[in-house]
């Protein structure tokens, strides 16, 4: 009975082996040998004498019998493959049909799996894309590795704690230029705002951009979109006034003009020529920034006093030299340049540190934040997953007679896994995509979030390139999703998948349905007390959250901040006489005081909570003159009379 | 005479029709029907049947033929009868079409 066909559907139902190739080819090669015996035959009932007529019928095929033997062998065996694969997919289609309809008659439970798993994964998705742009994401430089910030030390004084993250005056960055070895280009960079016009007729604008030195786009290894770098004979000072603008810039206010190089802007009233653009997306290190000019184009005053520092270093580490070799080299370095510049307000030297630039992307505050965030969110979805798992587990237990009843009746213990697996993977993965849809909206409430003003006050931010606004979700993210459903899926499903399976199949079908084994019990007690537990860290950290978030809402600024407006004045430089400095303000404060709604107006230079003052050291005229470096300090805040009728004690 | 392509099929589904053949049958009777003009050879016949069988268009068996020989039957299916009939009359169409273009007169 060899010869008996039997569907394959029907072959895999009682367990027998599925055609190999070899056997459809055997097949194929009898059929053939029929034929040409069928045909044989004929001809001699025909009277084709026996030795002549399988010649004939041989001939009659049209081609070499071996020829056409391995033309049948090579479709068969192709027709085996199709059927073999299109079968698999039948099965599988069968399985996810039979899951989706079985999921359909259970909908709460269905409903309570997708959005706990969904809410979950998305918000874990969203904090994800956080992390990623704020922390482990490279930075979008060549080689970010080599970058390093290079900072100016001070030593602690009695008054004031010292600081290991200084910055830079032009005097002593020359200095370091012209000494240092172990970088390949280093550059200054601060940040500035430039009020900017085309002419005296266009509307002028406020924009944001930094005073850089030339080796600013070689040592990021960026170059100019469009245009040329600052070369050597524009960094000095007495250079023509020359500048690169954003391509943001040239896109909305150049209207993407080809023949942007060479035209002349209106930089705080002074003509520069446009020299180049930068290259799309980048807007400097500290974000945002639109007008990039050579520091060197600041007043002589500005860049000769060695101990006025204003400005941050980047530098591109040689790779002959390890990040160690480095740093040491810069600690000497920076002794050196103490010693060529002596700061009389300190006993003790100042120094130099060098640090990889990847470890001020993101204040140590807002990486911390984000990491709990995470560890948190985690948290959240490790209980979502446990309750999901609870679910699936309690499902599974409710159908163990069913499941019994069907091994009972010859299904394979692998297919039912396998069906209850991908009931749990259409679960995980319905979750999954509700969970992008949360996510998304997760990290657009984020990127919003522009805290621009406080980043620029404070310094909390770090580079301002790696700003909330650079979260976004990306194939990573997308991956990093896909990747936690498709596990949850699987571990989750699997597990009671294959407890349910497991079971004798007698014991099972013989039991009343309410009793169940001890042992399973207790694995789903296992999953209850690791819930509650998780739960309870949970609770307790965010109560704690909540409360120091009340505390910090309550507290109280010492004044009523309600219908109080603040804006920030700058007068370019030169453009009002300091003669007539006094009298155009009064004019200022009497102008506004005169508009329509507004009850009182005053300038100050310290708004309140802005964060920081000026300070100057003090003389008491009665005491004699104490040394610089222990004479007290004071903060300086400057106003006019009128300032203090807008701060109105809080109620 | 050549075959237009896709007729092959439709012939051998009208021969299966009447009864279920072997491939021999089919390639005989088909001869017969056309006076020796369908020049067919068996290979052809073999590799058409197995391309309708993964169709579903016919189902084979191995069976024993008159004079006691194991040859391989095969017979039509619901979707091969289905089948069947509108590629017939498809055919039919494009072939009354094609004559009508043929023996049109100028004018």
């Amino acid at each position: 009975m060899g010869d008996v066909r039997i569907r394959p559907g029907i072959r895999r139902l009682f367990g027998l082996p599925l055609w190999s190739s070899a056997r459809a080819r055997a097949d194929a090669d009898a059929e053939l040998d029929a034929f040409i015996e069928a045909q044989a035959e004929h001809l001699m009932a025909r009277g084709v004498p026996a030795v002549e007529a399988r010649d004939q019928a041989l001939r009659a095929l049209g081609a070499p019998l071996h020829h056409i033997r391995d033309e049948l062998h090579h479709s068969v065996t192709q027709r085996e493959d199709r059927m073999r694969r299109r079968e698999r997919i039948d099965d599988l289609l069968q399985d996810l049909r039979y899951a989706t309809r079985a999921l359909r008659r259970a909908p709460v439970f269905t409903a309570v799996v997708v959005l706990t798993l969904g809410v979950a994964i998305g918000a874990t998705t969203a904090i994800f894309s956080a992390v990623d742009a704020l922390i482990l994401r490279p930075l979008p430089f060549r080689e970010p590795d080599r970058l390093m910030h290079v900072s100016l030390t001070t030593p602690d004084l009695p008054t004031r704690k010292g600081n290991d993250d200084g910055v830079w005056s032009y005097p002593k960055f020359l200095v370091f230029r012209q000494t240092q070895t172990v970088f390949d280009d280093l550059a200054l960079y601060g940040e500035a705002q430039f009020n900017i016009s085309m002419g005296s007729s266009s509307e002028a604008e406020r924009v944001r951009g930094e005073w850089i030195t030339r080796g600013y786009l070689p040592t990021l290894g960026l170059s100019v979109g469009r245009g040329r770098n600052f070369s050597a004979a524009d960094d000095h000072p007495g250079a023509p006034r020359e500048v690169i603008i954003s391509n943001a810039l040239w896109q909305r206010r150049f209207n993407a003009d080809p023949g942007i190089v060479g035209r002349v802007v209106d930089v705080n009233r002074e003509p520069f020529t446009i020299i180049g653009v930068m290259p799309r997306d980048f807007g400097g290190l500290w974000g945002n920034g639109d007008l990039f000019l050579p520091i060197t184009a600041l007043s002589a005053s500005a860049l000769d006093q060695p101990q006025s520092h204003s400005y941050e270093m980047v530098a591109r580490r040689s790779s002959r030299v390890t990040e160690t070799q480095a740093r040491k080299a810069v600690a000497i370095l920076g002794a050196q340049i103490d010693r060529t510049f002596p700061d009389k307000r300190f006993t003790k030297p100042m120094g130099a540190a060098a640090r990889p630039l990847d470890d001020a992307r993101v204040a140590p505050q807002v990486r911390r934040s984000v990491v709990v965030l995470f560890a948190a969110v985690a948290f959240v979805l490790l209980i979502a997953c446990v309750n999901v798992a609870n679910l699936l587990v309690s499902r599974a237990e409710s159908r163990r007679r069913e499941i019994a009843i069907r091994l009972a009746i010859g299904a394979g213990r692998g297919r039912l896994v396998r069906l209850l697996l991908i009931e749990s993977l259409v679960l995980a993965v319905s979750g999954g995509t509700l969970g992008v849809v949360v996510a998304w909206l997760g990290v657009h409430a984020m990127a919003a979030a522009n805290p621009a003003a406080v980043e620029m006050r404070a310094g909390i931010i770090g580079l301002g390139i790696i700003g909330l606004s650079s979260i976004h979700l990306d194939g990573q993210a997308l991956a990093f999703t896909a990747g936690i459903s498709l596990s949850v899926g699987v571990v989750f499903g699997l597990v009671p998948a294959i407890g349910a399976t497991k079971s004798s199949l007698t014991h099972e079908l013989k039991s009343s349905g309410g009793e169940k084994g001890a042992r399973r019990v207790s694995t789903r007690w296992l999953l209850v007390i690791a819930e509650v537990a998780l739960s309870v860290v949970l609770l307790a950290g965010s109560g704690l959250m909540i409360t120091s978030l009340t505390k910090l809402i309550r507290i109280d600024p010492g004044f009523d901040g309600t219908n109080v407006l603040t804006a920030r004045l700058a007068l370019p430089g030169g453009a009002i006489k300091r003669d007539s400095l006094p009298s155009f303000h009064a004019q200022l404060v009497e102008r506004i005081s005169s508009l329509p709604g507004v009850i009182a107006v005053g300038l100050g230079d310290t708004p309140p909570l802005s964060g920081g003052n000026s300070y100057t050291k003090i003389n008491l005229t009665d005491r004699p003159a104490a040394d610089f470096s222990i004479m007290p300090s004071v903060n300086v805040a400057w106003a006019t009379p009128s300032w203090w009728r807008n701060w109105r004690p809080s109620r | 005479m050549a075959l237009i392509r896709g007729t092959l099929d439709v012939l051998v589904l009208k021969t299966l029709s009447w009864t279920p053949m072997h491939a021999f049958e089919i390639i005989a009777w088909l001869n017969e029907r056309s006076d020796g003009q369908l020049d067919l050879e068996g290979p052809a016949i073999i590799q058409a049947l197995h391309r309708m069988e993964e169709r579903k268009l016919v189902a084979g068996e191995w069976g024993t033929t008159k004079n006691g020989r194991r040859a391989r039957y095969y017979r039509m299916t619901a979707d091969g009868r289905a089948y069947l009939r509108a590629e017939s009359a498809k055919l039919a169409a494009d072939t009354g079409t094609l004559l009508t273009i043929l023996g049109a007169k100028r004018g």
